[in-house]
């Protein structure tokens, strides 16, 4: 799309045109040059936010709790089976929701199996995120199962 | 009205218009002062950073240039000197002048403080108001020592300079400041006697109109005296050394020599030699204010092989 039609404006302009098509040129090499000398300067690498392929430090904390969370789930879930379990042998097995049952059971057991390989340190940072992110299915299967409407 | 538009047909701005907005001449001064101000400083400075900060400074002291022509449009077009300035002469509106003024002033400090830190974006944004406000709209009409407290201005680019490098004030950029400052006086008032000036006719006090030429010449003395213990004073700083120093004496004598030639005449004197003598300590003046920088320079140039300072 150029412009075809030649107008006096266009060559009485020219001139100034230019020199603001300079004077923009020349400010985007400015910054650009500045940038690029700002970031040299920083000089340490530990400054910049790029953790793309290690634990960034800040999130070990985190990544700590994330573990003591998931020991914590795995005692109370099977504290909870325990008791389910004598309440069921005094009962009519038949009152039991297998589904229900099932669901807890593979949440119980994936988050014991993630705690296991944690304590192997075959599941770190990003990797123990991701298992801990996965038993949420169970757990909100388990959870959608034991609602009133669901029986 | 009606010749002004139409001279506003036949001339249509350009960029060269635009730029004489900026009054180039003083950037040049700015930038050379600024730049010693810089180098001078303990801290060291990247190339780039440094570039960019004296361009800044620069466009900012263009920037408030061209609020002072807008502001001073209308006596600018009455002062033969002045009549062929951008604005009076039709090329540029008005409008158009305080609209680039106002967009570089904010351009320039922001870029400042980006590149730079908050102390000298602001030392630089003071500075352009105290030329374009203080000076320009405020001192410049209303006392015949305008020239003395407006020339501040062009005292803070080394200070600015200085600032850029170690982020702060000190003695030293304070004396730079002050040697400029106790030096305008007598170099612009020995300007102002010999160049036959419109300035009355515009409404301006100007020292020589107001007090007549006696009173500048004792003006011009007295500056002159209040101007050697800073100018020498500076060679006893950080920045100082034995080639500032021998500068600095040798330009005083040199100074002073050439003031109380000026003080000393009376005016059928000073016209009977068509002011020789105020023509040449003006001329001395412009040698005093570079070779002292200059000598500032070559102290800090000499540093890295243990040559400069003490």
């Amino acid at each position: 799309m150029s412009i075809k039609v030649e107008h006096e404006l266009h060559q009485r302009r020219k001139g100034r045109n230019m020199g603001l098509l300079g004077l923009l040129l020349a400010f985007v090499a400015l910054v650009f040059l500045l940038t690029v000398v700002k970031v040299q300067e920083l000089g340490d690498a530990s400054k910049f936010q790029g953790y793309d392929h290690v634990v960034q430090p800040a999130l070990v904390p985190l990544d700590r709790i994330g573990s003591q969370l998931m020991g914590a789930a795995v005692w109370l879930l099977g504290l909870s089976l325990v008791i389910g379990a004598t309440d069921w042998g005094q009962r009519d097995l038949a009152a039991v929701a297998a589904p229900k049952l099932i669901a807890a059971l593979i949440t119980w057991l994936a988050c014991f199996w993630i705690v296991v390989q944690r304590r192997r340190q075959r599941l770190q940072g990003a990797s123990f995120a991701r298992a801990s992110l996965l038993v949420a299915i169970p757990a909100i299967i388990a959870l959608y199962l034991s609602l009133p409407t669901s029986r | 009205m009606t010749d002004v538009s139409l001279e506003q047909t036949s001339h249509e701005a350009g960029m060269g218009d635009y730029f004489a907005l900026l009054k180039p001449r003083v950037m040049s001064l700015v930038v050379f002062t600024a730049l010693v101000g810089l180098v001078v400083a303990p801290v060291p400075v990247h190339p780039f950073i440094a570039f960019v900060a004296i361009l800044c400074i620069a466009v900012g002291a263009g920037a408030s240039g061209a609020l002072n022509m807008w502001w001073d449009a209308d006596i600018d077009r009455i002062m033969r000197r002045t009549a062929k300035r951008p604005i009076p002469s039709g090329k540029v509106q008005p409008g158009e002048a305080l609209g680039l003024g106002l967009t570089l002033s904010a351009f320039s400090v922001i870029l400042l403080a980006l590149a730079t830190n908050f102390l000298a974006a602001g030392l630089l944004a003071f500075t352009i108001f105290f030329y374009a406000v203080i000076y320009s709209m405020w001192l410049k009409r209303s006392t015949p020592q305008n020239i003395v407290i407006g020339g501040a201005a062009g005292a803070f680019p080394p200070m600015i300079g200085w600032a850029v490098a170690t982020g702060g004030v000190s003695l030293e950029s304070i004396l730079m400041f002050a040697l400029i400052f106790m030096w305008t006086p007598p170099h612009f008032w020995a300007l102002a006697i010999f160049v036959k000036s419109d300035y009355g006719n515009a409404g301006v006090p100007m020292l020589t109109e107001t007090h007549g030429r006696r009173v500048t010449r004792n003006h011009i003395m007295g500056y002159m005296i209040a101007l050697m213990p800073v100018a020498i004073g500076i060679a006893f700083t950080s920045i100082g050394g034995p080639i500032y120093l021998a500068t600095a004496v040798v330009l005083n004598l040199w100074f002073l020599k050439a003031c109380v030639r000026v003080w000393r005449r009376d005016e059928t004197q000073a016209e009977a030699d068509n002011f020789a003598a105020e023509k040449a300590a003006f001329k001395v003046s412009l040698y005093y204010l570079f070779l002292h920088f200059s000598a500032l320079l070559a102290e800090a140039a000499l540093r890295p092989w243990g040559l400069g300072g003490w």
